[in-house]
């Protein structure tokens, strides 16, 4: 994976949700945000999830 | 003097497609390479086949254009997610994942997996592609462009004016207005699959009628500008994903049809469903007869292309034709999702400084059919070959003999259509050919139409009308001459129309002799030419394909090239 | 010893009626499908002419596998009309010839055949005892088929690995990739629910952010962006 790259892509991401023609669009960056570190934290869950369900 | 790849994925039919110095190489579905029917994935496999096929190494490639903008696309999805709040929480985490998990990393996937600089990879936009495609590929040095989809990133229904090296954006109706989106919705309630029923929906119409247009005008609502508003009560596919319409849909024209019922056109419950797709089938053909006429006003010009899947609509197609003249419309034939990978690929071509492609005369843009590797793998499961000295010759005794024949020649083709490179041949004489292949080969709907293949300096003696733009790609439909019904059984649909395709030597050499041996014998320059897959299945691409189809299905002949294989001795 | 013991007992849930029958054998149907893409791919994609061959034999058989599966559905909705007909089947594809060298391939799908034909061997006595003869035909008929899959197999992996004993390691090691496939798989349901169940919550504190929506952007209607030529 090009990490450099995909940072590329989050920045574009962000101008894209900043342009000052679409103001109501930038709250929605929070969503995004948010809702990017759900995602990537619950991938990380299914490497430990086999581990998580021994708990129970 | 460039390399394009272009690159359409992620909705329904993915493809790639390769431009050299503006010329079209190759132009694959990803669907034909993995054997997924409609899939949508990103295309990487599609990519190496066209590049390999021409020889090109990913870093020889100058430039890469998907075929639409994933931050305008991401923008639309959430604020229609929003907007329709709070029904749409069921569906928001979906589309998140799918946006933010791989939608909006395409460049750095095609990037990545191409192993192609990432700043070699660019976007277009979804209804500019679909606008590329159909233009540049025509024969008109100047149309206006006609885009009817389902939604591209906003835009449902888009008009472009082309001329020359360019392309222009005039105006475009957005989402969530859309008559694919009423198409699909229409065609789930029929108990269709969405983005792979339309096809049968349009071919049920024929056997209803028109009956509930009091009701489809409570569903959409034309205006005198020629745009078109849905009443969105009566759909959900911003909130269901599944079935695209709602509740009050069936309030206003009855239940919804079980999936999975076998058809029966004489019982009145099924007629009702006929009627209803009669209905559909002619709203769509007069909304789009109206956009074709205000698509030729507002730019001044007396030729049209179209492209994005209601353009696939071949029935509406015939119906605009007659409307503004057959050689002033064209349709791409991969007029789909798939065709932007071909539209992006020129737009590309076109920016680096090509020149614009040289109008489409065939399809047969896909990898080559290996003859020695399936004579090789139908000896080694028992089946005989036989080399042919002339293939035509054969191929003509047997439909003459009434036999159904698989036939594989050269590349196969480009777009959802067999049009000679991969298709099954057989008498278009006999009604019981057409049920032998619905009922045993192709195990679909009885009420399905079969397509014939004609010599094109022969149509007008059993069609009405002669040759034309649409006919070499089989993108629109003729009447079949009334005295010639009786000839024509297996291919004259209930309405007397037939979605034919025009042959001559320039875009198809071997299915030209093909069809003057079959005119010698029979007297009727006409095959049935019906693709090479079963149910649900992609149409053939490879041999080993080519072979599984062949010993899944009673069929006793195929011929590739100038190949025979048969099942004698197994 | 003890998974034959276990789909013993669960027999007569799994059968209990048209309906549940229909079900399991859907699912049947749609992994003998997936198989047939895989082994496609393999016989695409190996190297060797003799194996492309095998390949697309083993695919043809698969293929045929869910034919029997979904044409049993249908004779049951013919019968019941509480099981739906099934006129097409589709199914993913794993891509494992890509994804690991054609020995692993080789070592996966050994096991996976050998465990089918467990499977269907209990599934086919079970249907001989209550004298159901299509269903005890059509299970008898699987077993035959996956017992010359498991032999050819088997003898192909010794081939290319060199020995009995290299083969065995081989599906050795299938085995623990399977129970890793395995326990991912099981991560990702739970991953998956997790992150419905937290967006979810997400997409309900946006409210703010979905009425300004509602108020500020709304939908459009017409023609829009126009330009002149």
């Amino acid at each position: 994976m090009n990490i450099g790259g995909r940072i590329k892509t989050i920045f574009s991401l962000i101008g894209h949700f900043l342009s000052p023609s679409k103001w109501v669009l930038i709250p929605m960056l929070i969503i995004l945000l948010f809702a990017g570190i759900l995602l990537w934290l619950t991938n990380g869950l299914s490497y430990i999830a086999p581990f998580v369900y021994s708990l129970f | 003097m460039a390399i394009v790849l272009g690159i359409s994925a992620y909705y329904h039919d993915s493809a790639a497609a390769l431009v050299i110095d503006g010329n079209i190489i190759a132009a694959i579905s990803q669907e034909r390479i993995s054997r997924i029917k409609n899939d949508s994935t990103i295309p990487i496999e599609a990519a190496k086949s066209v590049l390999s096929f021409a020889r090109i190494k990913p870093e020889d490639v100058d430039l890469v254009v998907f075929y639409e903008n994933p931050f305008n696309k991401l923008e639309r999805v959430l604020v229609n997610l929003l907007r329709t709040f709070p029904r749409s929480y069921r569906q928001f985490p979906r589309a998140i994942s799918s946006q933010i998990g791989s939608k909006i990393w395409v460049k750095d996937t095609l990037s990545e997996r191409l192993k192609i600089k990432r700043e070699k990879v660019s976007f277009t936009t979804h209804h500019k592609s679909h606008a590329a495609s159909a233009f540049f590929c025509s024969p008109f040095r100047e149309s206006a462009v006609l885009v009817v989809d389902g939604v591209g990133e906003e835009d449902t229904t888009s008009i472009w004016y082309g001329n020359g090296q360019n392309l222009k954006f005039i105006q475009s109706i957005p989402f969530p207005h859309s008559i694919g989106l009423l198409y699909a919705g229409l065609t789930a309630y029929l108990g269709f699959e969405v983005n792979n029923g339309e096809y049968k929906v349009m071919g049920l119409s024929a056997y209803g009628s028109a009956k509930y247009l009091d009701e489809f005008s409570k569903i959409i609502n034309i205006e005198n500008d020629e745009s078109f508003t849905l009443n969105l009560k009566y759909f959900s596919y911003f909130t269901d994903t599944e079935t695209g319409f709602g509740p009050a849909l069936e309030k206003l024209l009855g239940p919804k049809r079980n999936k999975n019922k076998p058809w029966n056109l004489n019982s009145e419950e099924d007629k009702r469903y006929a009627d209803i797709a009669a209905t559909l089938q002619q709203v769509t053909e007069d909304i789009l007869k109206r956009l074709a006429n205000r698509a030729l006003k507002i730019t001044g010009s007396e030729n049209l292309c179209m492209a994005g899947g209601v353009a696939l609509n071949v029935v509406a197609n015939g119906k605009i034709a007659m409307q503004i003249g057959k050689n002033h419309l064209f349709i791409q034939p991969a007029a789909g999702d798939a065709g932007g990978a071909l539209g992006s690929a020129i737009i590309g071509s076109i920016e680096l400084g090509d020149k614009r492609p040289t109008p489409l005369k065939n399809c047969a843009l896909g990898l080559p059919i290996e003859t020695d590797k399936v004579k090789k793998m139908a000896t080694d499961l028992g089946l005989s070959t036989k080399l042919l000295s002339d293939p035509a010759q054969t191929i003509s005794e047997k439909i003459e003999a009434n036999e159904i024949v698989c036939f594989l020649h050269g590349r196969f083709e480009w777009g959802p259509r067999s049009l000679g490179q991969r298709s099954i041949l057989a008498n278009p004489k006999l009604e019981e050919t057409k049920d032998e292949l619905n009922l045993n080969i192709k195990k679909r709907e009885n009420f399905r139409p079969f397509a014939p293949v004609i010599l094109g300096d022969h149509m007008d003696k059993h069609f009405e009308g002669q040759p034309d733009l649409m006919t070499p790609f089989m993108s629109t439909v003729h009447h079949v001459k009334k005295n010639k019904v009786e000839q024509l059984k297996a291919v004259t649909h209930i309405d007397r129309t037939s979605r034919v395709q025009s042959v001559d030597e320039n875009n198809s050499k071997l299915l030209n002799n093909i069809l003057h041996c079959v005119n010698k014998k029979t007297g009727l320059p006409i095959v049935l030419n019906t693709s090479l897959n079963g149910p649900n299945e992609p149409i053939v691409a490879s041999a080993q394909d080519a072979l599984l189809f062949f010993m899944r299905h009673p069929v006793e002949t195929m011929i590739v090239e100038d190949q025979m294989i048969s099942k004698k001795g197994l | 010893m003890l998974k034959i013991l276990f789909v013993k007992f669960i027999n007569f849930w799994v059968w209990r009626n048209p309906k549940s029958m229909a079900g399991k054998l859907y699912k049947f149907s749609l992994a003998e499908y997936g198989s047939m893409l895989d082994l496609m791919l393999a016989s695409h994609s190996t190297l060797s002419g003799e194996r492309s061959s095998m390949y697309l034999r083993h695919a043809l058989d698969e293929a045929r596998h869910s034919d029997l599966f979904r044409d049993h559905i249908n004779y049951l909705a013919d019968k019941y009309p509480e099981v739906k007909y099934q006129p097409e089947v589709n199914a993913d594809i794993d891509n494992l010839f890509l994804r690991m060298p054609e020995t692993d391939f080789l070592a996966f799908a050994y096991r996976g055949e050998k465990r089918a034909r467990i499977q269907f061997a209990v599934y086919r006595d079970y249907f001989k005892k209550k004298k159901l003869k299509k269903e005890y035909e059509l299970f008898a008929q699987l077993v035959h088929d996956e017992f010359e899959h498991e032999r050819y197999i088997w003898n192909l992996l010794q081939e290319l690995t060199g020995s009995k004993k290299s083969a065995l390691v081989k599906t050795w090691k299938m085995a623990v990739w399977e129970l890793g496939r395995t326990s991912l798989r099981r991560g990702r349901k739970l991953s998956n629910f997790v992150f419905t169940l937290t967006t979810i919550i997400l997409y309900f504190i946006s409210m703010p952010i979905a009425l300004s929506i509602i108020l500020f952007k709304r939908s459009k209607t017409g023609w829009h962006r126009e330009t002149k030529i």
